[in-house]
């Protein structure tokens, strides 16, 4: 989407121009249209959501209708899947590769592991306890694993969030498929301690070691 | 050879090796663990054990006991038989000869008890952590391991 990204930047300059938006619209249109049909996804497995990924793409759902298409580089990818756990190990790759893809570019949390550690939040030492604590998530997908329907839909989503998308504006608040607010919990939320940890602190510890690692 | 064959064949031919049969598991022997590489060593080569096929290697731990017991699977492709051999060390310094150069297998699982049980393999060609990364502190799969990313589960 680096040409596609050029494009939307250019049309918001000429946007300043008077009576320029009634030429624009239209050609706005219709980038932001061409833009949300050719999302393509990170090839980019990791756990058992890979697997419905996969599902997914193959013939009976059928991906590339809604022009997802996989590509295994993550700088000529639009949107990143996020499908499966994520361990400790795994996140400072996961960083550097969300770092390497140009804007504008598209997060989807696959699953419950992905979105806040899934059924490895307890009892697991190694596991990132969700993707959204190392880089911002547009789309959270509940399920374990998500079936192929609601992959569609949080594609969907994604879809419509680059359509209403302006380069240079904040992004909207991040869809949830699947998932609706549970009553207690929200009555209970201010009531529940905060958690005893800091999983932020602890993934800069790692960046630091891996970084100085690498020197 | 069953079990008690292979106790009696270990015993007659390495003595230093203190061979008993395993009191929990049908198809175990506990041997000392200095007679770690002799016993294998042993084992791939006689004609009667053939156990050239290095299945895996573990390790328990009990922290009430202080110990760590290395476990290791042996099976015979030619003589279809098999044999798990156990070693306590001390949980303290745990120390066990290597023996990845009689079985070439037995590099990386050794690798991996090193990593979470922490137990040192003497003169093993590159023993450093393969599942967790180099930097990380502790040995996971130690029962009174803790990590501030490891939140237990609510009674």
């Amino acid at each position: 989407m680096g040409l596609m990204g050029l494009l939307n930047k250019g049309t918001a300059y000429v946007e300043k121009l008077p009576g320029a938006s009634v030429v624009m619209a239209p050609v706005n249109w219709g980038i932001d249209n061409a833009q949300s049909y050719s999302m393509w996804y990170m090839l980019f497995g990791l756990a058992c959501c890979a697997i419905e990924l996969m599902a997914t793409g193959s013939s009976r759902y059928d991906f590339d209708r809604l022009g997802m298409f996989y590509r295994a580089s993550p700088r000529q990818a639009d949107v990143m899947l996020i499908a499966g756990t994520v361990t400790l190990k795994m996140a400072p790759r996961i960083k550097m590769l969300y770092e390497q893809m140009s804007e504008p570019r598209f997060v989807v949390a696959m699953g419950g592991c992905a979105s806040n550690g899934g059924p490895f939040f307890y009892d697991s030492y190694s596991v990132l306890k969700g993707v959204d604590k190392i880089i911002p998530v547009d789309v959270y997908i509940a399920g374990c694993p998500p079936r192929p329907e609601a992959l569609l839909q949080g594609c969907l989503a994604v879809q419509k969030k680059v359509r209403t998308y302006k380069l240079g504006q904040p992004r909207g608040a991040a869809i949830r498929i699947g998932s609706e607010p549970n009553p207690i919990r929200t009555a209970l939320n201010g009531l529940i301690p905060p958690r005893a940890f800091d999983d932020l602190q602890i993934i800069d510890q790692i960046i630091d070691v891996r970084g100085q690692q690498h020197e | 050879m069953n079990r008690d064959e292979f106790v009696q064949a270990i015993a007659k031919a390495l003595p230093k090796a203190q061979v008993t049969p395993d009191p929990h598991n049908p198809e175990a022997i506990t041997i000392e663990p200095s007679a770690i590489h002799e016993t294998a060593q042993w084992l791939r080569d006689d004609p009667a054990a053939q156990l050239t096929y290095f299945e895996f290697i573990t390790a328990q731990d009990y922290p009430q006991r202080e110990e760590i017991v290395l476990v290791y699977s042996l099976y015979s492709y030619t003589l279809g038989h098999r044999l798990i051999f156990k070693a306590t060390l001390p949980r303290q310094a745990p120390h066990a000869a290597t023996v990845s150069d009689i079985w070439e297998g037995a590099n990386w699982s050794e690798r991996e008890v090193y990593d979470l049980y922490g137990v040192i393999f003497d003169h093993h060609p590159d023993l450093r952590r393969i599942m967790m990364f180099e930097g990380w502190e502790g040995y996971p799969l130690r029962k009174d391991y803790a990590h501030p990313n490891l939140l237990h589960r609510p009674e």
